[in-house]
């Protein structure tokens, strides 16, 4: 039989490390969680126990999904290592909540520290464009809700770009690469207007990774005003609550987002409508007001003609007024000499000849005496 | 929200302050004429745009750190 190898205290530890990186490189454990305690803001402490044994667990604030408390059940990753010091424990790597309760409960504590800090206030709700020129799409390239949000979109609308950043929407890994999406997105030269966080429905496990911490910083952080759609009936997810706006399912993120072609057709319809109306009702108030004019010159016309009449009518009656033969008609007489008028008796010598007109005819005369007045 | 518009959004616009301009009462005939055939010729684009305007579909692929091993 070989002979066992005595270890320092210190080498012990180093093998045992090296022996278990070896073996358990990683290891995933299921518990409920018991003495949880956080030390200067930083450190986590916590065990994981089940009925029949309990284990001791460290790490930091970074790694958690959000508060935690005890009783919660949760599945951590992590990597196990005996400290020189202070014995074994398993370096934390990730804690997911497990189980309904867990996640709710987890859910409920991290909804409230993020009220408290305003993340889901309304007054910090922006309005999304509408239509938005580039939509940015977080969601998994494979799934249906992928392929009914693009469907929806196309059928509704034309002209869009929409950039894709095909992300798992569950299990471990989405947490981080939900939140590197959104990032990504941020960060383009030619941002999107817009960023669409969507997934269809699933179980409140499924779901965990839109109320974690992370996602839901980073889309309450995102600089492009954002959507996020899950599809489900129940509880809204923290992200859905930290974003500008929320739809029920992608289609319906597609259908507020853009409107639909054919309603839009049926209102320009409308609106050339509208501009024949209104530049018919225009030209008819013109024609309207040129009628009224043409009638007006018309009147003025008329009564210039028959003022202009009048004025014949009584320069006619002046002018027979002073006509000579009226006065011969009422028995005055025009007495000439020499063919001049005579004006004065006193200008008529006797045995002048006269010449005397009268109403019907001229008579001549021989002048016998003349008799002027004293 | 960015301040530059779509051309839809910024077509749509021009053809409400044409519809409200020529609804003003003191519109001159000439100046309706030019407005109306103005909104018109808004109103074909925009059909246009909104038929035939295409969307295109870009991908972008992260590279996300695999878990790490420590």
């Amino acid at each position: 039989m070989p002979e066992q190898p005595v270890f320092t205290v210190s080498e012990f530890v180093a093998v045992l490390n090296q022996t278990l990186e070896y073996a358990y490189a990683n290891v995933s454990i299921t518990g409920e969680i018991a003495n949880f305690r956080v030390s200067k803001n930083r450190w986590v402490y916590f065990d994981l126990k089940d009925d029949g044994a309990l284990v001791r667990f460290f790490g930091t604030v970074y790694q958690m999904p959000g508060p935690l408390e005890d009783g919660m059940l949760v599945t951590v990753r992590g990597v196990p290592r005996l400290h020189q010091q202070y014995g074994f424990s398993v370096t934390i790597q990730a804690v997911t909540p497990t189980g309904e309760g867990s996640i709710k409960k987890a859910a409920a504590l991290l909804e409230a520290k993020l009220t408290a800090e305003g993340l889901f206030d309304e007054a910090r709700k922006r309005p999304l464009p509408y239509p938005p020129r580039c939509i940015g799409l977080i969601t998994s390239g494979e799934s249906a809700a992928y392929r009914d949000f693009i469907k929806i979109i196309q059928a509704r609308w034309g002209g869009l770009r929409v950039v894709h950043i095909d992300a798992q929407v569950q299990g471990e890994p989405a947490v981080a690469q939900i939140v590197a999406a959104i990032e990504r997105l941020n960060g383009l030269a030619e941002a999107p207007e817009v960023l669409v966080i969507t997934r269809g429905g699933g179980s409140a496990e499924d779901l965990q990774a839109f109320s974690t911490e992370l996602v839901t910083r980073a889309v309450a952080a995102s600089r492009i005003p954002t959507l996020v759609a899950i599809g489900h009936e129940v509880d809204l997810s923290l992200a859905e609550l930290a974003a500008d706006c929320r739809a029920s399912t992608p289609s319906n993120a597609a259908e507020l987002l853009v409107p639909d072609r054919q309603a839009v057709l049926g209102q320009l319809q409308a609106q050339r409508e509208q501009l024949g109306y209104v530049v018919g009702h225009r030209l008819q108030i013109a024609r309207t007001a040129i009628g009224a004019q043409g009638e007006a010159l018309h009147r003025y016309a008329e009564q210039v003609l028959v003022r202009a009449r009048q004025n014949v009518a009584l320069h006619r009656q002046l002018l027979q007024a002073y006509n000579p033969q009226a006065a011969l008609q009422r028995g005055y007489a025009m007495v000439r000499s020499g063919g001049a008028a005579v004006r004065e008796a006193s200008s008529v010598q006797v045995g002048d000849e006269l010449a005397i007109a009268l109403n019907g005819g001229t008579l001549t005369a021989t002048v016998k005496q003349v008799i002027l007045e004293k | 929200m960015t301040a530059k518009q779509s051309q839809y959004q910024a077509l749509s616009q021009e053809l409400d302050k044409i519809v409200h301009a020529l609804q003003q009462p003191d519109v001159a005939v000439d100046e309706a004429v030019a407005l109306y055939e103005k909104g018109m010729k808004l109103v074909e684009r925009l059909e246009k745009h909104v038929v035939q305007a295409e969307t295109t579909l870009e991908k972008i692929s992260l590279q996300f750190d695999a878990p790490k091993e420590s």
